[in-house]
């Protein structure tokens, strides 16, 4: 999977799908949070997700919209911090 | 004559201080003189739509402006607004819209739904002299705000142009609102937190600065926000305070302008709020006890001096001076200091009653117990509270089951009546299990036999029927609701439940 799959995938079932919100089709795109798909409390259970799938670390000072607004930054920022996604288990 | 309804204050700014700031937005701002003529613009715009005196017209709008610009057209068009959360699930705005009996919907540019008008650039495209201004008396409602209903369906409380000023004219008085100050609107135009931010700024001159949603999650654009708009006066919850000192690096900001921190809707953990008053420490922090029902009827100002050594909750004050407020006992009798009892506020500030509820109006908005010779009426909040010497009253707890979680008012049976909806559900109860960082929402379920449900089912059911923040952060799964000898759910147990898991 690649980190894009791996981000959409988190976020459709354990931040949208738990909320019961109908969201449109996230595209890689799309903006998580100017339409409030995801709020400060999911924003933080997405870095965590983010550190512990792909060993980075996410400063206070990284959780900011151009890093997190869309599941292509959030690609773009996994990638910009040298983190590596685990092999999948087959 | 003064300002007797609310949207009086924007048409003496207009005339007042025309060029002043009336509302900064995302980098632009809309002066007095431009948000009165856009204000009348759009009434002419919904009168010409059919809007008449007594409609309701609901607002399923974003922050900004346009939101603001909204609420004083409904108004002029001699309606009352209804604001809409376009964030919970279409399930409950259309019960709402039902409910009040919405005529016109007005949505943000681009979110407009069938027979909705949008707020775009073609809204504001009339003649603001075509404008009919009906007559419009200080008791006629200016919006109905719903609030998490214990039978399973949200309530409106209906707020006159009377309640409302009346809160207003205390606010501005007591926190000695500028044209300088610049007020920060956090909370959704759903919460009455809202009506402070507005309607003070309007009063005064000052201008108010809504928090974009696009960076309303993260805690460090917050805190670069309030300093980059020079925000002279924040009020919001106290879990918002807290992402911002927990998360919002408030050391690499200026925050020197900030001279007001207001907070309501639940207590404020102590810890918290001291690492705050550290990390920020020259404003003035007051805490607002502020029923949908009543506006704020008790307010208390924090003693930064002491506030490092306490331990124990804040409380939630003393009476706004042109309210009544007092306590029962359980024998109907004024409580004295130091004797518990229910709180109960009187006064013009006092909502006029729920929207299409007579029963339930009737139970909450009584007679004043202590004088039966002429019509009085008071709002029983519910809330337990003990009254001080000093005149400040101490909040010990709830006589309902309705509980705060993150600022947000919840009523167990509400969420309790969703689960029911769930044929594997054979029964459930809510709790708000407390926790160092506020409380928690959970639910306690006990399936029916052969029903097969997963926590991510019973949560993602609440989602399509609740707003988000109703939504349980956690389920846990019993054989059997624990039940005292009188076979009512035992609530005690079902956080000693919570707890053990």
């Amino acid at each position: 999977m690649s980190v894009e799959e791996v981000v959409k995938e988190f976020i459709t079932t354990e931040i949208v799908a738990p909320s019961g919100r109908e969201v449109g089709e996230l595209g890689l795109d799309t903006s998580l949070f100017r339409t409030s798909v995801i709020d400060s409390f999911g924003l933080f259970a997405l870095a965590a997700f983010l550190e512990d799938r792909f060993g980075i670390k996410v400063g206070d000072e990284d959780l900011v919209p151009e890093n997190f607004d869309s599941i292509a930054r959030i690609a773009h920022f996994v990638a910009a911090k040298g983190g590596v996604a685990p092999v999948d288990q087959a | 004559m003064g300002a007797h309804l609310l949207h009086h204050l924007v048409e003496a700014g207009a005339r007042d201080h025309p060029g002043r700031p009336a509302v900064s937005f995302e980098g632009a701002t809309l002066t007095y003189a431009e948000l009165d003529d856009r204000a009348n613009r759009l009434a002419v715009a919904l009168q010409e739509k059919g809007v008449s005196p007594g409609d309701r017209v609901g607002l399923q709008l974003r922050k900004g402006g346009s939101a603001v610009t909204a609420m004083l057209a409904v108004l002029k068009a001699g309606a009352a607004y209804v604001p809409l959360d376009p964030t919970v699930p279409e399930a409950r705005r259309s019960y709402i819209r039902e409910n009040s009996g919405i005529s016109v919907v007005l949505s943000s540019q681009g979110e407009a739904g069938p027979g909705s008008m949008e707020v775009g650039d073609q809204a504001f495209d009339t003649d603001p002299g075509r404008l009919v201004r009906h007559p419009t008396v200080e008791t006629d409602l200016a919006y109905i705000l719903y609030t998490s209903g214990s039978t399973g369906t949200p309530k409106g409380v209906a707020i006159s142009h009377l309640n409302s000023l009346t809160f207003v004219r205390w606010a501005g008085a007591e926190l000695a609102v500028t044209p300088e100050d610049r007020l920060a609107n956090h909370a959704p135009l759903n919460f009455d937190l809202s009506v402070l931010d507005i309607y003070c700024a309007l009063q005064a001159g000052a201008c108010v600065c809504p928090v974009p949603e696009a960076i309303r999650a993260f805690p460090v654009r917050i805190a670069e926000w309030i300093e980059t708009e020079r925000i002279t006066i924040w009020y919001s919850v106290p879990s918002a305070l807290t992402l911002l000192v927990e998360r919002g690096r408030l050391d690499h900001v200026d925050l020197s302008r900030l001279r007001l921190v207001l907070f309501a809707g639940e207590v404020y953990p102590i810890r918290s709020l001291q690492s705050l008053a550290a990390a920020v420490p020259h404003p003035r922090y007051y805490n607002l006890s502020a029923p949908t029902e009543t506006n704020v009827c008790t307010f208390h100002e924090v003693d930064l001096e002491r506030l490092p050594e306490r331990t124990e909750p804040l409380p939630i004050g003393r009476a706004c001076q042109n309210m009544k407020v007092f306590a029962v006992d359980e024998a109907g009798r004024e409580a004295p200091a130091g004797v518990e009892g229910e709180l109960l506020v009187g006064g013009s500030g006092v909502a006029v009653g729920y929207w299409d509820l007579p029963d339930q109006t009737a139970a909450r908005f009584v007679q004043n117990p202590l004088q039966n010779s002429y019509r009085d009426i008071v709002y029983r909040t519910g809330d337990i509270v003990i009254p001080e010497a000093d005149g400040e009253y101490r909040f010990l707890g709830r006589r309902d089951d309705q509980v705060k979680v993150h600022g947000y008012r919840i009523e167990l049976g509400e969420l309790e009546s969703a689960l029911q909806l769930m044929p594997e559900i054979k029964e459930g109860a809510a709790i708000a299990v407390p926790g160092a960082a506020g409380a928690r929402l959970e639910v306690v379920v006990a399936l029916r036999e052969g029903a097969a449900l997963t926590a991510a089912d019973i949560r993602g059911h609440c989602g399509r029927l609740l707003p988000p923040y109703m939504v349980p952060e956690s389920v846990v799964f019993v054989s059997a609701l624990p039940r005292n000898s009188n076979g009512k759910v035992d609530r005690r147990e079902l956080l000693n439940t919570a707890k053990v898991k």
